[in-house]
């Protein structure tokens, strides 16, 4: 079995005119659901159109399945694009559109009718708006519409720009399963979204631009262990949390603290900045037992892709 | 990083080819135009005139056999016909070359290319397309999700004036075909298919090659702007400056002005496949005295024949030559234009 990532950039750029929009970057994305986030401007938009054909890199080489995708048909036919735009012919009714481009995805058009009805009942648009001109539909219909055509030529790879803008909390959790369900099929998923607590829960695999440049990549788990190295946020509850924050000054553990509860409970929260995670997490046990503390919750404050996200771009 | 296996193949069922995804937009361009409030009545109004040039081109047939109730009814109840008639007839059986052939060219040369032509038609039919060309690609975006399909640039741009030569063979070189089969089934010889087939192929020639041309400002202009209206004046205002730039440069100093009308350039082209100065030219060689006529001279001078020499080749090579530069131009604006950059 011969193995290979599915987009690989190598020292890739993008300039528009004297603007930089990708600064010498170079990543690997492989099958699975991966997040891309960035703030505006960050090159998001421009990598997705290196990658779904659309736009030329201006130095270095970008490969989806080892092969260029700029105006490469042959490339393009495994990948699928749902653009951020509201690219839809508003005259134009969803099932005759989706038709067409079946057809125009090399779909024979005996097969195409049932093959965009099967697509359509997929992305949970209801049968009653199927043979409603595209104009009429709500945002979040035009949304599935996007989705659908994205998914007509069963793609290998799938780029989704802000997928779930538009859909209501209903949609955006079956899209999630639709987008899981493809990635345990085998397909590459990749997602750009500003909601990060979705990527989170969604992409196990993140890639992170900021003016340009990849920050970072990788897991969501080993970008936690990565920035573990230096500091963690805990939140803990403890029987004695004053004597608690005590020893771990003592034992130069402690870069600050905050006490959530204010009830004046000597067995209240407290949110712990601790330097050093790895020497924390050695230590504790024995300053627990030498110091008679009961410790009743400890978990990490730096789990969400937020943190990551603001750490990695601060 | 995750991998994959490479030797995953995930699609199932066959794909067509990219001459099929070609024709799929074709279709599409053509069905889209069609759908237009107003194109059906163009596109009828080119087949119903296609139909009364045939009956023309039949009563002409009729002309050529006396056994026929129609030469009779002509010759006698039309004072002009009573004459021509005959000589026609005469004409047919000594010279049916000039008598069938030449007729057949001349009505072919002033029913393809003029203003009572279905060209004018055509050109209409062109003027409302134009928005649902490559225009409405771009006001809705849409183009952003064809061009991440497994198609070209080239693919979408050939795809395209697919559909617009499919849209001015409806209009303009099916009609044309339409009225040659019509006049030469409804002729009372067999043999008006072989004297009128030069007229059939300059008829072709001419109209194919206005289409590639008309086909391509189209889609030029088309993909100029993502308004409408914007697609559709700057058609007309195309139009309009070429008619401008053709009367100006008429008998003017400045007649190299003409040569930037696709109008007069299109003139020109015709005039050489046609070669109607040439038929006229033969026809003073074998019936001077049909010609000498002052009649006659006003016929030739309306049809732009002022003097019995055909169109200089270096003329036509020039209207060639600026044809091709503005069709050119069209080609770089949509190169331009219907890029995902």
């Amino acid at each position: 079995m011969s193995i290979a990532p599915v987009i690989q950039a190598a020292e890739l750029s993008r300039w528009y005119g004297i603007v930089m929009g990708l600064n010498n970057i170079s990543f690997d994305i492989g099958t699975g659901l991966t997040g891309l986030v960035g703030p505006n401007g960050a090159g998001k938009s421009t990598l997705i159109k290196i990658i779904t054909g659309q736009l030329r890199p201006s130095d270095g080489e970008l490969t989806v399945f080892g092969m260029q995708p700029w105006n490469n048909p042959a490339v393009l036919r495994e990948i699928g694009f749902c653009p951020e735009d509201d690219a839809l012919p508003d005259r134009l009714r969803a099932r005759t559109w989706l038709r067409g481009l079946a057809m125009l995805s090399g779909i024979a058009p005996s097969a195409a009718p049932d093959h965009v009805d099967a697509i359509l009942d997929r992305v949970k648009l209801e049968r009653v708006h199927w043979e409603k001109p595209l104009g009429q539909f709500s945002k979040g219909m035009r949304q599935r519409v996007k989705l659908a055509q994205a998914l007509l030529h069963h793609p290998r790879l799938l780029v989704l720009d802000e997928p779930m803008n538009g859909l209501d909390p209903m949609g955006r959790q079956e899209v999630q399963r639709i987008l899981k369900q493809l990635a345990a099929e085998g397909t590459a998923v990749l997602i750009s979204s500003h909601i990060l607590h979705e990527l989170e829960a969604l992409c196990p695999e993140i890639l992170i631009l900021n003016w340009g440049r990849v920050i970072a990549s990788g897991s969501q788990l080993a970008l936690q262990r990565r920035l573990q190295g230096t500091e963690a946020n805990l939140h803990i509850r403890c029987s004695d949390p004053a004597r608690f924050t005590r020893v771990l000054f003592e034992a130069d553990l402690l870069l600050g603290f905050d006490c959530t509860d204010t009830s004046g409970d000597d067995e209240g929260g407290l949110d712990l900045r601790v330097k050093d995670p790895q020497r924390f997490s050695d230590s504790l046990v024995d300053l627990l037992t030498d110091n008679d503390i009961a410790l009743h919750e400890l978990r990490s404050r730096d789990r969400s892709l937020q943190d990551i996200f603001e750490k990695m771009t601060e | 990083m995750a991998q994959i296996d490479s030797s995953y193949t995930h699609r199932d069922g066959d794909t067509r080819g990219i001459g099929y995804r070609r024709w799929v937009i074709a279709q599409a361009t053509l069905t889209a135009c069609l759908k237009l409030k107003g194109m059906k009545w163009v596109v009828w109004s080119c087949w119903i005139y296609a139909f009364l040039q045939g009956i023309f081109l039949f009563g002409f047939g009729q002309l050529m056999d006396p056994s026929s109730a129609v030469y009779a009814f002509i010759t006698e109840n039309l004072g002009f016909f009573k004459s021509i008639g005959p000589m026609f007839q005469g004409w047919a059986e000594e010279n049916p070359r000039i008598a069938i052939g030449m007729t057949y060219n001349l009505f072919f040369y002033i029913f393809t290319g003029y203003i009572v032509s279905t060209l004018t038609l055509s050109l209409v039919a062109l003027g409302m397309a134009i928005p649902r060309l490559i225009t409405s690609d771009l006001s809705s975006r849409a183009i952003t999700i064809y061009s991440s399909k497994a198609v070209s640039r080239l693919d979408y741009c050939l795809g395209k004036f697919g559909g617009v030569m499919l849209l001015l063979t409806i209009t303009w070189l099916g009609p044309m075909l339409a009225t040659w089969l019509m006049g030469n089934l409804m002729a009372p010889k067999i043999s008006f298919f072989w004297h009128t087939a030069p007229a059939l192929l300059h008829s072709s020639m001419f109209v194919m090659s206005g289409m590639i041309f008309l086909g391509l400002m189209a889609l030029g202009v088309s993909s100029m702007t993502s308004s409408p209206r914007t697609a559709t004046s700057i058609w007309v205002g195309v139009l309009l400056l070429g008619v401008v730039l053709s009367r100006i440069g008429e008998g003017s100093e400045n007649y190299w002005l003409q040569y930037l009308s696709f109008w007069f350039n299109l003139e020109l082209l015709q005039g050489w496949v046609f070669n109607i100065s040439g038929d006229f030219i033969e026809l003073g060689t074998e019936y001077p005295s049909f010609t000498d006529g002052h009649i006659f001279d006003r016929f030739k001078e309306r049809l732009g024949i002022k003097k019995n020499v055909s169109t200089p080749r270096h003329d036509v090579a020039v209207a060639i030559t600026c044809l091709s530069l503005l069709g050119g131009a069209a080609l770089l604006t949509l190169y331009k234009k219907v890029k995902p950059e």
